[in-house]
């Protein structure tokens, strides 16, 4: 550039110069394009401004040159623009360095200075010389000055540059250091001129100087232009050792066992590549890994985060790029979303095979605790066939009758036992052709059915039940085993208070509180397992009714679960609100009521409790 | 050999009815007067029990204790763990007595410091032989030491 200055329209110039000269120009001005590009990307980033202003600037003293005659007069502020600009330009490059690699106040301080110091100096001097003229003293110590300011500007912007590009992945390095290449070499085609500078006023013909000075000026230019948009080649090339550790790293993925491996193996050669300071794998609302600082994941400016997403979606990655990522690595993203596609699919696979392994484990339980559960009944009536065998009339503790009685009581267990287990099992799998069910029908039929065995358990419907889309026999047992669960545990005497949550978009809830002594929050989860029971005893029920309720539900789309309560156990069973077709309209006369009671036993109290409106209104007092 | 047989007392863990009467049955059989048979019927009557509360606050505490595992509230082995933590119980020996043989269950069960582990006979001649084997070791062969007071 400082070439272009010293020789423009003062010496005629022969053929190859001149080639040279515009393979530059041109050369800068494509640089200049992919700095706007640049900038157009990441018009956030400081650093993007400061490129962009550096090629404005540098463009700009080309495209005033450029047009005019070899030999054309420069008017003096024509000269003074010229001279400013490239005053201007090794100043926003340092600028953008600067930016680019974390601000160091002294320096800019230092290279501002020197540099207005130079225009200003430009700009009091009282004449240019002109072709041919002896330079003054003063001229000659200006020259040296903006040649000074100069060399600061570039030599200080290489050096960062190539400092800042050390550790970075290898498409950043390299063009970190193309970019201090660049500066370096304009700094030699300045030092080169500087002798140029000497001769100018004797000779008049084109010397070596002049050619060496514009090799080097284009090389400046080429060296800007690969930093600033390297063809894709080259980058694959600066890349391959991120490639391998990509590779290496889907290899590995395909064994990977569990989320946590996945983001282990994901996450490193993924902040390779992108050059991320602080990265995290999530996938939904969970955190699979991380790398790094996770507070630094909300510091730094917002054009240094990075936010993506595998395509079919579920798996991202949350990361803080270095400074000099999304300048420059921006291609680099793509590649990483590829390796993203493959975590996401081995995400899936390791968390099938983690709730295979759960579900087997279950399985495996559940046989466990189904041989177990049904060998304690078969080995008491063993027993007491034995002792049958064995009677001793005088024996004591002997009493035949009571051997039979314990015989026939564990036999009728046992059959409860498989009656349920198989009920279990066909819960959500042979179910009959669902039909709107009226769950007030389903609550009165559950009613008689637990009557006999618990006769002082007293229901109440507390709102307008919902008519529910699903299998009647499924609704009537679902309501069975809750009722059964609240005549076994809530004592004599007990209430069932039956009410409608919700509903609309949302799940419908229908509660089943009981008056009982409830249930500790630690079991809540325990006792919809299989055979799990919280009371001993033969007549406590198999520890099968709750998770029969739970499938049902579940096979349903909606949930069953224990609420906390001040008082009593509170069940909720949740419906999907697409099964909801509605409430019913003319509840069982006496609504709220208590139901299935003998018909005619409470007639009276039918007639006081009828109500107009059924979803307000609390039960009476049982009768 | 001592020649004065101990005096007892054992606490019978256990939810399933019949099998507690069996288990009885068998142990009075075999122990007659040298064995003083407690029973509880699950996991949290056993550390009452042993904590002496409730409707337990007057008991003794018991020599050594038979303990089912799968048991309803509290199964077997959160009461050894409990037992065998508290420096003050852990020096009742205890059985484990159960239809289960998993490996998994012995394992847990010694690593958490039971002093054997019987596996319950299903029939009733073998339980009581069993439980006979099982009486006649802790009340004549083996030294246990004084209950904690």
């Amino acid at each position: 550039m400082a070439h272009t200055h010293s020789g423009a329209g003062r010496r005629s110039r022969v053929q190859p110069v001149a080639i040279l000269d515009l393979v530059t120009y041109v050369t800068f001005v494509v640089a200049g394009i992919a700095a706007f590009r640049i900038w157009w990307r990441r018009r956030q980033s400081p650093a993007a401004r400061w490129l962009l202003a550096t090629f404005v600037v540098i463009d700009l003293v080309i495209v005033s040159t450029v047009g005019l005659p070899e030999d054309a007069e420069l008017p003096r502020l024509l000269t003074l623009f010229i001279l400013t600009a490239l005053l201007a330009f090794p100043w926003c490059l340092f600028r953008f360095a600067d930016a680019l690699t974390g601000t160091r106040r002294i320096q800019v301080r230092l290279v501002t200075t020197v540099t207005a110091i130079v225009v200003a100096w430009g700009l009091v001097l009282p004449d240019f010389p002109e072709s041919g003229e002896a330079l003054d003293g003063v001229f000659v110590a200006y020259l040296f000055a903006l040649l000074g300011s100069w060399a600061l500007g570039t030599g200080l912007s290489a050096w960062r540059l190539f400092r800042a590009g050390k550790g970075q992945p290898g498409v950043i390095r390299n063009r970190m250091r193309l970019l201090g290449a660049g500066s370096l070499l304009l700094t030699l085609t300045l030092l080169v001129s500087s002798f140029d500078v000497d001769s100018s006023a004797a000779a008049d013909t084109v010397t070596t100087i002049d050619i060496v000075a514009g090799v080097i000026t284009l090389m400046a230019a080429w060296a800007f232009l690969a930093g600033f948009a390297p063809p894709s080649l080259l980058r694959a090339w600066w890349r391959r050792d991120e490639d391998l550790a990509l590779h290496r790293a889907s290899t590995q993925l395909m064994t990977a066992e569990s989320p946590t491996e996945v983001a282990s193996i994901v996450l490193p050669p993924f902040g390779r590549l992108v050059g991320a300071d602080a990265l995290v794998l999530v996938h939904g609302d969970s955190e699979l890994g991380s790398v790094g600082s996770p507070e630094a994941l909300d510091a730094g400016p917002v054009w240094r985060r990075l936010e993506i997403s595998s395509p079919q979606g579920g798996l991202g990655v949350r990361a803080v790029m270095s400074a000099t990522a999304p300048l420059l690595g921006q291609e680099e993203l793509k590649v990483a979303e590829r390796l993203l596609v493959i975590a996401s699919l081995a995400v899936d696979r390791a968390q099938r095979a983690r709730d295979l392994a759960v579900a087997n484990e279950e399985l495996e339980s559940f046989v466990y605790s189904a041989s177990h559960d049904l060998k304690n009944p078969l080995i008491a009536m063993l027993g007491y066939i034995d002792l049958l065998k064995n009677f001793h009339p005088f024996e004591p503790g002997s009493d035949p009758e009571m051997f039979l009685q314990r015989i026939d009581a564990n036999g009728w267990f046992m059959s409860s036992l498989i009656d349920d287990l198989l009920e279990l099992s066909r819960v959500g799998r042979v179910d009959q052709h669902p039909e709107p069910v009226e769950m007030a029908d389903a609550v009165s039929e559950s009613r008689l059915d637990v009557i006999a065995e618990f006769p002082t358990l007293r229901v109440t419907v507390d709102s307008a039940l919902p008519i529910i889309r699903m299998s009647p026999t499924r609704a009537r047992q679902l309501v069975t085993n809750i009722l059964s669960n609240a005549g076994r545990h809530a004592g004599e005497n007990a209430e069932v208070v039956i009410s409608v949550e919700g509903g609309g978009h949302d799940a419908l809830r229908v509660v089943f509180h009981d008056d009982g002594p409830g249930i500790d929050p630690s079991h809540a989860e325990r006792i919809f397992r299989p055979f799990e029971r919280l009371e001993s005893g033969t007549g406590e029920g198999n520890g099968i009714g709750l998770a029969i309720c739970r499938k049902i539900a579940q096979s349903l789309g909606g949930s069953m679960f224990l609420e906390p309560s001040e008082a009593g156990a509170r069940f909720v069973v949740t419906f999907p609100s697409e099964l909801v077709l509605g409430r019913s309209q003319s509840n069982a006369p006496g609504t709220p009521n208590e139901v299935g009671h003998p018909p005619g036993a409470d007639d009276h109290h039918a007639e006081e409790a009828r109500d107009p409106d059924p979803v307000t209104t609390h039960a009476t007092s049982s009768s | 050999m001592t020649p004065i047989r101990q005096r007892v007392r054992v606490l019978v863990a256990e939810d399933n009815d019949d099998h507690r009467f069996f288990i009885v049955r068998a142990l009075s059989d075999a122990g007659g007067v040298h064995l003083e048979i407690e029973t509880v019927v699950d996991g949290d009557e056993v550390l009452d029990y042993l904590y002496r509360r409730g409707q337990y606050a007057d008991r003794e505490r018991p020599h050594m204790i038979l303990l089912d595992l799968k048991m309803p509230r509290r199964g077997g082995l959160e009461v050894l763990e409990v037992i065998k933590n508290d420096p003050e119980l852990r020096t009742i020996p205890v059985s484990i007595l159960t239809s289960s043989d998993r490996p998994e269950d012995v394992e847990s069960a010694y690593g958490l410091g039971t002093n054997s582990y019987l596996l319950k006979r299903p029939d009733p001649e073998g339980l009581r032989r069993e439980l006979a084997t099982v009486s006649d070791y802790w009340t004549d062969s083996a030294v246990l030491p004084e209950p904690p007071a």
